[in-house]
């Protein structure tokens, strides 16, 4: 348990500055909320004791906007855009748990076209917000290079989905038995020209970041999460199976066109920032291996939609449901009242567990590693507070 | 570190076994597939917990808090990071003072529910006793409201007590067991409107029937019966303007005299008459709902038990039932069709307090009251002392009939023969 884990909390009120009895030289230092390294508005109050920090309190809920209850007074096709303000980095993978939840609530069958384009989205969204990892953790580290390359390349993503949702950010464009609208006629030649150029540019990116001296240098046995400590503070995606966990839901409880897909779970065993980078990095890999095999495979044409039941689940059942995203397990509890708005809807947001972690990272490094090790974790903001 | 050191060696549980953990706890089980759901009393909650701990259950998935409008309810849900199994744990809290609950934490076993602890206790009002830091996560320390409860709107302000809806009643299940374990001291939150005297005695069966339910050895007749009354009465009051049982209503309560003391109970006697269509306009969950219609089966005994379970409301020291005794008599005026809380108040203000002193007004008297208080005026207040007369008699079939032929207290004259209007009633 976190707060228990370090002895300065049991004496102190995490909120208040004061100083801690006979630790005189203690001092307390406010990082964030505005600070580029937290990737939004994350602050955290670090006590350092020379070079070590003796604890570490994430204060979140800045960017609170509780959806939640927004939710509960729309219909369920309404609650979607809501989904993707949640993770603003990879928009169309927040659609796809709500999705879920209401298709096996209401077991609407999912077209196999459908599913197989959600796939491929899905693991482009996966790329697309790992590159914004890839980039703004080298920021964090002091390289300026590889944040180019990244926003280069994740533009070209970003382009793709425009043309096929009509936004690049918030795309709206999963829905309860499919996806809105036809992909862009030329959606699968121009995933594959950027599969083709970005699978070209991988080696050198590896080499440029997790290959490079200093970058190990820096995150080598830095912010260790232990596997057990991960388990019960119910860290989910990449930062897991960097502890040498093999969770993966897209294995474990698979949906859509997972099953048919042949992929590798991701899994590294050094329990650092490091080993958390490089099962990200592999994930890159991994998703182009899937998105080749889907766009190899999927129906070229047929329905996109079924003929939906009206979207009222039986009043009393509930459901959670949860995918894989980029960051980990975002899930949605849902309990229905028989109308067509949810009665409560809850999201798990996986960055907000993985910051419950943070201090057994933090707690006793050094402090220039603070940064390394809240970047690696890959939260953002609009997901832990909602 | 690999796997192996990860798992504790636990050994590949059947659902069956996971099923067996609660076994002398008072919990419900649902096995299904690979996913187990358990309802737990929330004096067992905690002892639960840790023994579905105790059998390897180490990945928490998700906590939540959610008003369900008759209590709090907390859910948990955990796997098993070896073999991938699921498992729901459900606990139903009543209220407390306050519309808050209190529940013994859990986070010390698994520290990733410490936030949701947190913000189920920021957001819906669930405290969690033992938890290390409880403070709000979310919204400031200085918030004073749990903004997720169901009695506040979306932005924030309550919604008040004659605008909500009757609260559901849950359902008592087969075996008689109630998901939440309000044995004890049921405690009625929503004070429903009370038309007539009838009223406030159904709401008293209704806790008399809530602690009868929680005992099993109850008779399930006597169990089933009040709740369609309790359930119904507030509904069939508030709904005036458009009731597709209205026509129903008539006949049921000339058919069973006996029932005519609880005249607004009548509506939920209409599966009695047979193929009543039930009413469209109904949509809310009403876990009663199915109690209803087995009610209507046994609707002699209905009848007979109400005597019964009217008795202990003398000795019942639930406040709904002491107000209308104690309090000097304020009947509730937004009953009566044009009259909104508003002006309800003004009257009472004015010193008018109950339907047969409102009855005596006259349109002058009225419009006078009004335009002291500042509320503005409106065709049609010169119905009001004849609604209230009605009222005053209990006659709650003439009064619906009359108040449906109002418009905002105005007789609705139909205005043309040419524009066809929909009746609902066919």
């Amino acid at each position: 348990m976190a707060a228990t884990a370090n002895p300065a909390n049991a004496v102190l009120n995490p909120t208040s500055l004061e100083r801690v009895e006979g630790r005189s030289d203690e001092m307390l230092i406010n990082l964030g909320p505005q600070h580029p390294a937290t990737h939004g508005v994350l602050k955290i109050v670090l006590g350092v004791d020379g070079e070590r920090i003796t604890r570490a309190t994430p204060h979140i809920g800045f960017l609170h906007r509780n959806h939640e209850k927004l939710e509960e007074v729309r219909t369920y096709q309404m609650c979607i855009p809501y989904t993707d303000r949640m993770d603003y980095v990879s928009g169309m993978q927040n659609e796809l748990p709500l999705c879920l939840a209401i298709e096996e609530m209401l077991g609407i069958d999912v077209p196999e076209r459908s599913k197989y384009i959600r796939t491929i989205l899905f693991e482009l969204s996966r790329v697309a917000s790992h590159l914004v990892w890839l980039g703004t953790y080298m920021l964090d580290l002091g390289a300026i290079t590889p944040f180019l390359y990244a926003f280069r390349d994740r533009e070209l993503i970003l382009d793709i989905i425009e043309r096929t949702a009509g936004a690049r950010l918030l795309p709206n464009y999963f829905t309860f038995g499919g996806i809105r609208r036809d992909h862009h006629p030329r959606m699968m030649d121009d995933i594959l020209e950027f599969l083709d150029f970005f699978e070209h540019k991988l080696p050198e990116y590896e080499a440029l970041t997790i290959d490079a001296p200093v970058f190990q240098a820096r995150t080598v046995g830095v912010g260790v999460l232990d596997p057990q400590m991960a388990i019960n503070h119910g860290v989910s995606g990449p930062n897991l199976r960097g502890s040498g966990i093999p969770r993966d839901l897209r294995k474990d409880d698979p949906y859509d066109a997972y099953p048919y897909l042949d992929f590798e779970v991701c899994v590294e065993l050094g329990c650092d920032a490091y080993s958390r980078s490089r099962a990200r990095f592999r994930e890159f890999y991994e998703s182009i291996k899937i998105m080749r095999q889907a766009i190899a495979q999927y129906p070229k044409t047929g329905p996109i939609l079924p003929k939906l039941p009206r979207l009222k689940p039986a009043a009393g059942t509930e459901r959670y449901r949860a995918a894989e995203i980029s960051r980990g397990e975002l899930g949605v509890y849902l309990i229905a009242d028989g109308t067509e708005k949810p009665f409560r809807s809850k999201h798990r947001s996986p960055s907000f567990c993985t910051l419950q972690a943070m201090e057994d990272m933090l707690v006793g490094s050094k402090f220039s590693d603070a940064i390394a090790v809240i970047g690696s974790i890959d939260i953002v903001l609009g997901e832990v507070d909602r | 570190m690999t796997m192996a050191t990860v798992s504790s060696g636990i050994a590949h549980l059947e659902p069956e076994s996971v099923a067996r953990i609660g076994q002398d706890l008072q919990a419900r089980v649902k096995t299904e597939l690979d996913e187990v759901e358990f309802d737990v009393a929330p004096k067992d909650y905690r002892a639960l917990c840790e023994r579905v701990f105790a059998a390897g259950f180490d990945y928490p998935r998700c906590l939540s808090g959610s008003d369900m409008e008759y209590g709090l309810r907390v859910t948990l849900h955990l796997q098993q990071m070896q073999s991938g199994r699921k498992i729901t744990i459900r606990t139903d809290l009543p209220y407390e003072e306050g519309h808050i609950a209190h529940i013994p934490t859990v986070c010390d076993l698994w520290g990733g529910v410490e936030w949701h602890e947190r913000e189920a206790f920021d957001l819906v009002g669930i405290y969690f006793t033992g938890h290390p830091d409880h403070r709000r996560i979310l919204l400031e320390d200085e918030w004073t409201i749990h903004p997720l409860q169901r009695k506040y709107s979306t932005r924030g302000y309550e919604i008040p007590t004659w605008a909500s809806k009757p609260f559901p009643s849950p359902s008592p299940s087969e075996d008689g067991f109630m998901p939440f374990g309000v044995a004890s001291t049921p405690i009625p939150i929503r004070v429903p409107v009370a038309p007539v005297a009838a009223a406030p005695a159904a709401e008293a069966a209704k806790v008399v029937e809530v602690a009868q339910v929680a005992a099993p050895a109850a008779p399930p007749a006597a169990v089933a019966a009040p709740v369609a009354p309790a359930a119904e009465a507030p509904k069939s009051s508030k709904v005036k303007r458009w009731n597709p049982g209205g026509a129903a209503t008539e006949p049921s309560s000339e058919a069973a005299p006996v029932q005519a003391v609880a005249a607004p109970v009548a509506p939920a006697a209409t599966p009695a008459e047979g193929d009543a269509p039930k009413s469209p306009k109904i949509k809310r969950w009403n876990p009663g709902g199915a109690a209803a219609e087995s009610a209507a089966e046994v609707a002699p005994q209905a009848a007979v038990s109400s005597p019964v379970v009217e008795a202990p409301v003398a000795e019942t020291p639930a406040p709904v039932a002491a107000a209308p005794v104690t309090e000097t008599k304020r009947d509730d005026y937004n009953i009566i069709e044009g009259i909104g809380p508003r002006r309800s108040e003004a009257l009472y203000t004015a010193g008018h307090t109950t339907f047969a002193q409102l009855a005596k007004l006259d349109k002058a008297t009225l419009e006078g009251i009004m335009t002291a208080a500042g509320v503005a005026l409106e065709p049609g207040i010169e119905s009001w002392p004849e609604q209230a007369a009605l009222l005053e008699k209990g006659d709650m079939a003439a009064f619906e009939a009359y108040t449906v032929a109002l418009k905002g207290g105005k007789l609705d004259k139909p205005k043309s023969s040419k524009i066809k209007r929909w009746d609902p009633k066919g």
